[in-house]
């Protein structure tokens, strides 16, 4: 696949991680390759450019037309802000000087306060034209696949996500990127955020500020309880160690990389069939070896996929409206994310 | 002139003491879960037990040429739910086994009889059947992961010490397929 910005995000976001060292070189070697969709997968993506032809090309000729204002009151600020500082640098020029040689500290100290309100005055028009561009593009972008519907800035509720257990104790949800639709029957959600947990460990309390994507789907078993699969040791949140029970599975590949847990030995094994461990490993393949941890509970599969970097980023103030590249990123992403649905079953019924 | 005292030997005491409590208590929680997951086949097995008339009543009516099959059901039902899991685990394992085997060629034979599969019951009667099927075959995955851990216990030396002085037995057998059931199976045979 040419452009597929996900495997490329999740890519700097493992060079940035221990795991590094194991799953680089076969992530490299992923990207490389065609991903491998299924036949309905590969009808959608093969029908895209008529669609984007004939619904989103045309309403790129407004958006560019909103793009320029925007870009123009971005314009505008900066301009002001260059004479804003440089009025105060004239103004006070000896008064500086003399902050600066007496206590150059102070000025250390000014400086990422000045760039952050900066950074917060140009990124206001940036972010206005986001939110235009993405509620307009992307809901079209999403009415391709009939049943699904975007909502800019929302997010998977705090009391679904405490529940799943793979985090530690939500305090704060702030949305992003949010889809809800259903994919052969399976309800999908789809959810960017950025969270701040709260933990004590070894008797002190810590704070964690992190950016995730989750996707929700409704799994094809009747369950009570909660299964999670933890990646790593030093992510399980105390919750868990709280409430959980360590459970031992006996495929030894899937038991070496994920830390399983459950309240109930018999549901778990329920849950994760020999078959759906084996389905598992292969979606993380799918995935160039990203990191996932999951969770089954109230009838539903959580994954959350350790990703830093945004998915689904259509607008840029800088680029034309019409840019036919960052949807079709976007299309692979979804399209990725369906081929969970297939990879794991998730529509196929038990039963005759 | 004092005499020194000699802490090592009650240093070494003590070590062996609290490593021969805690393999103990591992070995006696290992016992215990063990239990519990005979109790949990046996919770799971009574389940089918009860699905099971139910499913032959309806399938009664269509399928009035496999009375032999439904009787050999329904006879090895009784026969297995007389049988304790606790008690006698190796009878239990292989007449439920049997068991297993005759519903797998009763639900390939009701294929044959498309007006017993679009009946809204039978059909539910069929998925519930196979809910519980798939939470036997859990159970039994607890169950034989249970023993595992019980078996390395009592059988790897040191901790087989312990267990051999508090009397701690890996009894409990395995439950695996019958020999007949790990046979490839000839489809065909059931539509003769």
């Amino acid at each position: 696949m040419k452009n597929n910005i996900f495997l490329s995000a999740l890519s700097s976001q493992l060079l940035k991680n221990e795991t590094l060292k194991t799953v680089a070189p076969f992530f490299s070697s992923c990207k490389k390759e065609e991903q491998k969709y299924s036949e309905e997968i590969q009808t959608l993506k093969n029908n895209f450019d008529e669609y984007y032809n004939t619904t989103i090309a045309p309403v790129c000729d407004e958006q560019e037309k909103i793009r320029l204002y925007y870009l123009n009151i971005f314009k505008n600020y900066r301009l002001s802000i260059i004479i804003f500082f440089l009025t105060i640098i004239l103004l006070f020029a000896k008064k500086i000087f003399l902050a600066i040689c007496v206590n150059p500290s102070s000025v250390l100290f000014a400086m990422p306060l000045i760039v952050a309100f900066v950074w917060l005055i140009l990124s206001i028009p940036s972010k206005q034209y986001a939110r235009i561009h993405k509620t307009n593009i992307l809901s079209l972008f999403m009415q391709y696949f009939e049943s699904f519907s975007y909502i800019y800035k929302n997010h998977i509720d705090i009391e679904t996500l405490n529940n799943s257990m793979t985090f530690h104790e939500l305090t704060n949800i702030k949305g992003d990127d949010y889809f809800k639709g259903n994919y052969k029957g399976v309800e999908i959600i789809i959810s960017e955020f950025e969270a701040n947990s709260k933990y004590k460990r070894f008797g002190s309390t810590k704070i964690n500020n992190e950016q995730k994507t989750c996707i929700l789907l409704n799994m094809n078993k009747n369950f009570t309880g909660t299964t999670a699969g933890i990646l790593h040791f030093e992510e399980i949140p105390v919750k868990i160690l709280n409430s959980l029970e360590k459970i031992n599975l006996e495929d030894v590949v899937f038991d070496k990389i994920w830390n399983i847990f459950s309240n109930c030995q018999v549901e778990a094994r329920y849950v994760l069939t020999t078959a759906l461990m084996e389905r598992i490993l292969h979606l993380k393949s799918f995935y160039g070896n990203c990191p996932i941890n999951f969770s089954f509970f109230n009838n539903k599969l959580l994954l959350c996929l350790n990703v830093t970097e945004n998915m689904f980023e259509t607008a840029s103030l800088f680029k034309p409206a019409e840019n036919k590249k960052n949807i079709c990123n976007a299309l692979e992403q979804i399209l990725s994310i369906f081929s969970i649905v297939d990879i794991l079953k998730l529509n196929k019924k038990i039963g005759m | 002139m004092e005499q020194e005292i000699n802490y090592i030997p009650y240093i070494v005491g003590g070590v062996i003491f609290l490593w021969g409590y805690f393999t103990y208590v591992g070995l006696i929680k290992k016992r215990n879960n063990l239990r519990e997951s005979s109790s949990g086949i046996d919770v799971q097995l009574k389940k089918r037990y009860d699905l099971i008339p139910n499913l032959m009543t309806m399938a009664a009516k269509y399928m009035e040429h496999e009375k032999e099959l439904m009787t050999e059901v329904t006879r090895l039902r009784n026969e297995v739910m007389n049988v304790d899991f606790s008690k006698n685990p190796q009878e239990k394992i292989k007449l439920d086994n049997l068991l297993s085997e005759k519903m797998q060629q009763f639900k390939l034979t009701a294929e044959n009889y498309p007006d017993m599969k679009s009946n809204d019951m039978m059909n539910n009667a069929m998925i519930s059947l196979n809910e519980v099927e798939e939470h036997i075959a859990a159970s039994r995955r607890f169950y034989n992961s249970s023993v595992k851990e019980l078996k390395n216990a009592v059988e790897i030396f040191p901790s087989s010490l312990i267990a051999k002085l508090v009397g701690v037995k890996d009894d409990m057998p395995f439950f695996e397929a019958e020999e007949q059931a790990k046979q490839s199976v000839d489809a065909g045979n059931y539509f003769k």
